[in-house]
Formats: C-alpha cells, structure tokens, sequence
C-alpha cells in the first residue's frame, strides 16, 4: 500500500467516542431549542443559565481569572438569565466585526466632542482614534506610534511618540474590560433587560466595582453598543464620562485618517531626544540626502553590531545621553525589541532612498530591509533629520516610523515602506509616494453611458483633491484610448472604471490573479454578489519601480465615491459598499505577483 | 430503522426526537471529524453540540441535498473554523497566563477515549494549516470529492488540490515511521 494512502486509510478510520454525558447536554439543550428556550422546573433554570454562562466566552474570561485568582466573589454572573449572557457573548464577537466606531462622547465638565476609533480586527484594541473636540479647537490623531496634537486656531502640530492611551477610549473591548476588570478587581457585573429613556428597549450591562461604575447599553438585535455611561471614574485620566451615542462602520473623514501637518504650522517634537542637539548627528556637508542617509545608517548598523553605546548615541539623540537604558530602548526602537547590547542585531541590511511623508515631519523616512541574526526580515522605515549645525549641514537618526510590533507584517497603515530597492513592491499607499506625476485614466467604452460621465465627473473631483493636497503633485486626467499610446513610464497611474469599460484597464487587467465577473470577484476564494468593488495595486506596466492604482468595480455606477472605501496598506482589496469584504498582499516571488 | 430524510422531514415538522435520532447515528462520527481538526476533545464536543442547537433551531430553514452526514460533516467543518477563528481573535487579548495553562491540559477522558494511533493522527494533523486538514478530513472522514470541498472553502478547485497534495506530504513525512510499523505488525 502506497504511504499516501495510508495516510487516507488511517484519516478515515480515525475515530472516537463521545462520553456519555454529551448526550444530556444536547438532548436539553434540543429540547429548549424546539420549545424556544424555556426550561421546564427551576432545577433545570439553574442546571441551563450555568450551561449558557459556562459556554459563553465571558465565563470563559470571568472563570479564567477566577482560577488566577483562587475567587468568585463579587462576580454575579451566575445571577444572568441564559439567553442575555449569550447576548453579552455576541455583543462581544459583534464589536470585534465592526471596521469604525463614531461616537459622540460627553467628558467630566460636561464638554461634547466626537471620536472616530477604528479597532484593529485582530485584538479590538484601537489602531486608530481620532477626538475632535469642537468647543476648545483641538484635534487628536492617534495611531499605535505616534500622536498627534492639532491646534486649528494656532496652527500648531504637537507630534507626541506612542499612542494616546487612556483607559476609557476602547469600546470595542468595553465588555471584555469590564469583565476582566471585575475578575481582577472583584466588581460585579449584571446584565438585565430593561427599557431606557435614551435607548428604548435594551440590554443593559451594569459593572459596579470600588472605583468604577458604568452602564453600558446593548442593542438586542444587533448586539452592539448603543451607549455607555460612566457614574464612578476610576482614575482622573478617565475623561470620557459617558458615549452617549455610537454609529458603526462610518467613515473616518481622510482629513483626520490620513493626517498631514498643515502648511506652516509651527511642529512640536515631543518623547523623542533633542533633535537638533549639535553633539549628536554626523557632518554630511557635500552630501546628495540619499548618500547622506546611507552614510548615518550605516555607520548607526554597525555601531549596533559592535554594541558600540557612546557611537550610538553620537547618531540618536535620546533623552538622557546618560542612561544607557534609554539608549537601548531607542535602538530597539529601530531594529527590534529583542536587541541588546550583547549580541549583534542586524545581520545585514539594505538601505533604501529616502522619501519625504507630510505625515512624518520629523525628517525624511528612509525604507531599510533589516535581517536580524535569527534570519527573519523586517521591512521599516527608519526616520532621519537634516538640520544646520553652527553653519555645518549635519543629520540625525530620530526614531523607527511605524509600529515595531508590526514591521513583520502588513498592518502599518502608513506602509510606504516597501519602496525599498528598485522594484516597486506594494501596498496601495506605496504605489502613489513614488512619483510626484500622476496620471488618471478613465474609461471611454462603459456600457452605461451615464455612469461613464459620472465617472469622468467624480475623477475630476479626485483630481482637484490631489492638487489640493500636494500643490507640488502634478495630476491629469487621461482618456483610456490615448493613454494606451502614451508613454506613462514616469508617473503613477490610476486608472478608474470597469474591466471592460476602461481600454488601458482592459488590456492589462488580465495579468492580476483575480477575476471580475457579473456575479462574483475571484481573488484567494470566490466572493460572490453583483455590487461588489476591487482596488488593487500593480507594478507598473511601463517602469517596475513604479505602481498603479486600479479602481474597478461590476457597474459603472460603484466606481463613484470608490477611494472612500478605507485602502491603502494593503496590495488589493474587495469591497461591498464601503466595507471592506476581503483585504490581503500579493505574494511576490521572482518578480512576479501571485496570491496567497 | 427510518432513514436520513424521514428523520428530517419529522424534526422539521417539530419533533425533536428525530433530531436526536440524527445525532444518535451520527454523533462519534461527527466527534471524529471535528476532533481530527481541532485535536482537542472539549472543542470537538462544543463544535458538534452547537451544530444540533443550531439545527434545532433553524430547523425550518434547515435544507440539505444528497447525503445527510456529509452535510452535517461540513456543519461541523464550518463551526470548528468559526471556533479556531475567534480563538485567534482571543488569543490576542490579554488573558491571565495561568488560565491559559489550565485550558491547555488534557482532560483525563480525552486521554483514556483516544487509542494510540488516533492520538498520534490528531498530533499530526495539529501540525498542519487548518486548511489543509480541513481538506483531507472532508476527502477521507466525509468523503467528498474535492469539487464538493472547494465549495465549502469557497476556494478554487486547484487550490484544494494544492492543499490535499500538501496536506497529504506533510502528514506522510510526520506519520510514516509509525504507519510502516502499523502495517508490519
């Protein structure tokens, strides 16, 4: 017998035995199922609501930390009735499903404001916040490495390192909070349905513990958040004191998402050293930025592999130049938290040219391909500041851009890191940070003729949005036709409109692993509906250092209003509406682009 | 002995006696397939009762064609990703490490119910992606064609194909010492 089919023979016969009490527990639990969910004698009441609770997910948080913690005092959550732990349950798994949060908020002094939060699917702590609050003109922005600190009426940018974290601001996890805070804290949880003045019919979830009160209202249909509002603050830096509403998956305005400081304003580094410390940088008089930045990396990764702390400190400025601690942590901030001074953290490296972000105005980024001595490869961008030194022209590293955590993967929203080398590798983000001309091609063969002009229209508005944005970019708007006979080779493209209804798109779309039909888009799996949308990048066909842009959809009529559809650190995406239905890379090998 | 579709037609009529005569026939096979993905005997019996609660209670809505206990094998297949899904979700989430250590203990009847080779099989099939144990649980527990198993993962023919081919070498290179010696004795 061949050995594969041993294995086959063996899968088949693979087998094992329920125990005898798996089939009380589905015979009731059938049961309350067919006589829609009320158990017969209280025996069973009780017997079913610590089924329910012990099987749902907030138990299972609650009984974990009741192990940790050798105690189930002060946790009620045997006192829920089934069917509304299951409820707390789902809320819990709903607000991992949402993309965006927008909440309208109410702090301590009473002051409204507003806050856009997008939860990272992954864990549903906050990857994005933004808080705007009207009535003193001020703006925050945080992502999970730096914030920022907007002041409309002065014009001023405080760019703070690391994320805001306060410890009321992450309703995607309240429940989870709540529950792990009781089990740490021994408050206590009840969850009751009842009617609301502000909310109607609702589930409300009370949390009572020493410091902390709150009330959070569940929406029973939908399972998600309607409210939450704070009696008893455990700390001052809790300054929400109640959501008094939530709207889900809205959104976030690109002025606030892609924030970029405004012309003029006046920039505040905060968290970071000294930057323009003259005893700190290197003399780059003479120097092109780009050798320049090859020069103070180099010389940075080789002082890191000889654990050399004085050459260190002498490129980035921390700080306390005292604290080798300090200094340690500013180079783990750049290759890797598990640098340290006893073993060398870069293997080899790559240095890329440097390019400017408005987002970043610390100094320009550098995109290096780090190779640490276990071999695994990071993608980062590695900040570096030019700056007069008592009439010198000299440069510092500052910091890594990006979330350490992240580098390995794909979640960096800011992702323009990957322009390292010369072959243009994605994502979306990256596509458009590489030439200053950009090209907008647009469809002259739709069927639908009105969509077409439609399109044309909202290209247009695109257009002006770019000008506006980066008076410095130069964008046109191209026909398909004409820019098929053009040489395009040193702009980014964008191309709009359907496969067949674009010429330029048509040509070239059948070299993307995807396929877009009537019914269905086909990527790493077959997704299925008639209205579905697909923005993708692409080398560019013309100069492999360059990307385009594809902006393409079933109908004419869903290539409007497209680029509101969250896109950018990724390589494609598909979408329905403005959610987001699947988001992934390419996988590049050789040179050519396949899916996972 | 009533067949698949009688039972059916009667547990959807309302009779929830029926339902559990499903579940009576097919249960340890269904224990089978979802202990061959998930390799942990408490998720296993989770994924199947959740499968016959949910039956229950779709059971208006509850269509099937062709044969009985492969559709109830994919139910099972699809309720084990969503679990392995959400437990990556959690996985991130902060949780007090010795709780993590307690769930990870075998339970004692886990230990006594699995004889030596299925203990082995589920370890290696722990090795694999989930996709591909998916792929060769439904190809020899099931027994669907693979066409059938690319609809369920909503993916192309070929990639299950890739999948199975996968799947099948990483399992022959973890398993096959200790096939040849099944075989031999």
């Amino acid at each position: 017998m061949k050995p594969v089919d041993k294995i086959a023979r063996a899968i088949s016969q693979f087998e094992v035995k329920g125990p005898p009490r798996l089939d009380e527990r589905v015979r009731r639990h059938v049961y309350e199922a067919f006589s829609g969910s009320v158990p017969a004698s209280a025996a069973q009441v009780r017997a079913h609501r610590w089924q329910l609770i012990a099987n749902s997910r907030i138990a299972q948080l609650a009984a974990a930390a009741v192990i940790a913690m050798g105690t189930l005092l002060g946790l009620h959550l045997w006192g829920l009735l089934g069917t509304e732990a299951y409820a707390v349950e789902q809320t819990i798994d709903a607000l991992h499903k949402i993309e965006t949060i927008h909440a309208f908020c109410t702090d301590w002094q009473d002051r409204k404001f507003e806050m856009w939060i997008k939860p990272d699917p992954a864990t549903g702590a906050n990857d994005f916040i933004c808080l705007v609050e009207a009535q003193r003109n001020y703006v925050v922005i945080s992502t999970p490495y730096v914030s920022y600190y907007y002041y409309p009426g002065r014009n001023l940018v405080r760019i703070v390192r690391g994320q805001l974290i306060t410890s009321n601001l992450d309703p995607a996890r309240t429940i989870e909070s709540l529950t792990e805070k009781a089990s740490r804290e021994g408050g206590s949880i009840e969850v009751t349905r009842k009617v609301s003045d502000r909310y109607g019919d609702a589930i409300s979830v009370h949390y009572a513990g020493a410091a902390l009160e709150c009330e959070a209202w569940v929406k029973p249909r939908t399972k998600l958040l309607l409210g939450l509002q704070y009696t008893r603050r455990s700390s001052p830096g809790q300054f929400v004191k109640s959501f008094d509403e939530f709207r889900y998956n809205e959104p976030v305005p690109d002025r606030w998402l892609a924030f970029q400081c405004p012309d003029g304003a006046e920039i505040k580094p905060e968290g970071w050293g000294d930057l323009d410390d003259p005893n700190c940088g290197i003399d780059v008089s003479g120097l092109s930025d780009e050798q320049a930045c090859r020069e103070i990396l180099t010389r940075l990764f080789d002082a890191i592999n000889a654990a050399d702390l004085d050459q260190i400190r002498r490129l980035i400025p921390v700080a306390d130049q005292s604290d080798d601690e300090n200094l340690v942590g500013a180079v783990r901030g750049v290759v890797g938290a598990s640098w340290d001074d006893s073993k060398p953290g870069v293997a080899a490296y790559e240095i890329g040219s440097p390019y400017e972000d408005r987002a970043c105005p610390l100094g320009v980024l550098v995109p290096c391909v780090l190779t640490d001595h276990n071999g695994q490869r990071f993608e980062i961008a590695i900040i570096v500041r030019f700056r007069q030194t008592e009439g010198r022209r000299t440069c510092v590293v500052v910091d890594a851009w990006g979330d350490v955590k992240s580098r390995s993967g794909a979640s960096d929203h800011r992702a323009s890191l990957r322009t390292v080398g010369s072959v243009f590798q994605g994502p979306i983000n990256a596509a458009g940070a590489a030439s200053l001309s950009t090209v907008l091609i647009v469809p002259t063969n739709e069927a639908d003729k009105a969509a077409e002009q439609q399109i044309h229209d909202y290209v247009r508005a695109v257009q002006k949005f770019i000008m506006e944005k980066s008076p410095d970019h130069e964008a046109k708007i191209v026909a398909d036709a004409d820019a098929l006979q053009m040489d395009l080779s040193q702009s980014c493209v964008y191309v709009y409109g359907t496969p067949q209804g674009n010429l330029w798109l048509a040509k070239h779309i059948a070299a993307l692993p995807v396929a877009i039909e009537p019914n269905s888009i086909t990527t790493d799996r077959v997704y299925e509906g008639s209205d579905l949308r697909f923005i993708s990048t692409w080398p560019h066909p013309q100069n492999p250092r360059l990307g385009v842009v594809i902006y393409t959809a079933q109908r004419g009529e869903d290539i409007l209003g497209i680029n509101k559809v969250f896109h950018g650190p990724t390589d494609y995406l598909v979408a329905q509406g403005q959610t987001i239905v699947h988001a992934a890379n390419y996988v590049k090998k050789k040179g050519q682009w396949t899916l996972q | 002995m009533p067949s698949d579709r009688a039972l059916v037609r009667k547990f959807k009529r309302g009779d929830p006696e029926a339902l559990l005569a499903i579940y009576q026939r097919y249960r340890d096979y269904l224990l089978s397939v979802a202990m061959a993905l998930v390799c942990d005997m408490d998720r296993a019996k989770d994924a199947v009762h959740d499968v016959f609660v949910s039956l229950a209670q779709k059971r208006r809505d509850f269509r099937f064609r062709g044969n009985l206990k492969a559709c109830l094998a994919v139910s099972v297949v699809n309720r084990t990703r969503d679990m392995l899904r959400r437990q990556s979700v959690r996985a991130a989430a902060p949780l007090d490490p010795d709780a993590e250590v307690v769930s990870k203990a075998p339970a004692p009847e886990q230990t006594a119910i699995l004889n030596e080779q299925c203990r082995r099989l589920a370890a290696a099939l722990g090795q694999l992606p989930h996709e591909q144990r998916e792929v060769l649980v439904l190809r020899h527990k099931a027994g669907l064609p693979l066409r059938e198993i690319a609809k369920v993962q909503q993916t192309g023919i070929s990639t299950v194909h890739a999948r199975y081919r996968y799947g099948l070498n990483t399992l022959r290179a973890l398993m096959n010492g200790e096939l040849d010696d099944e075989t031999s004795r």
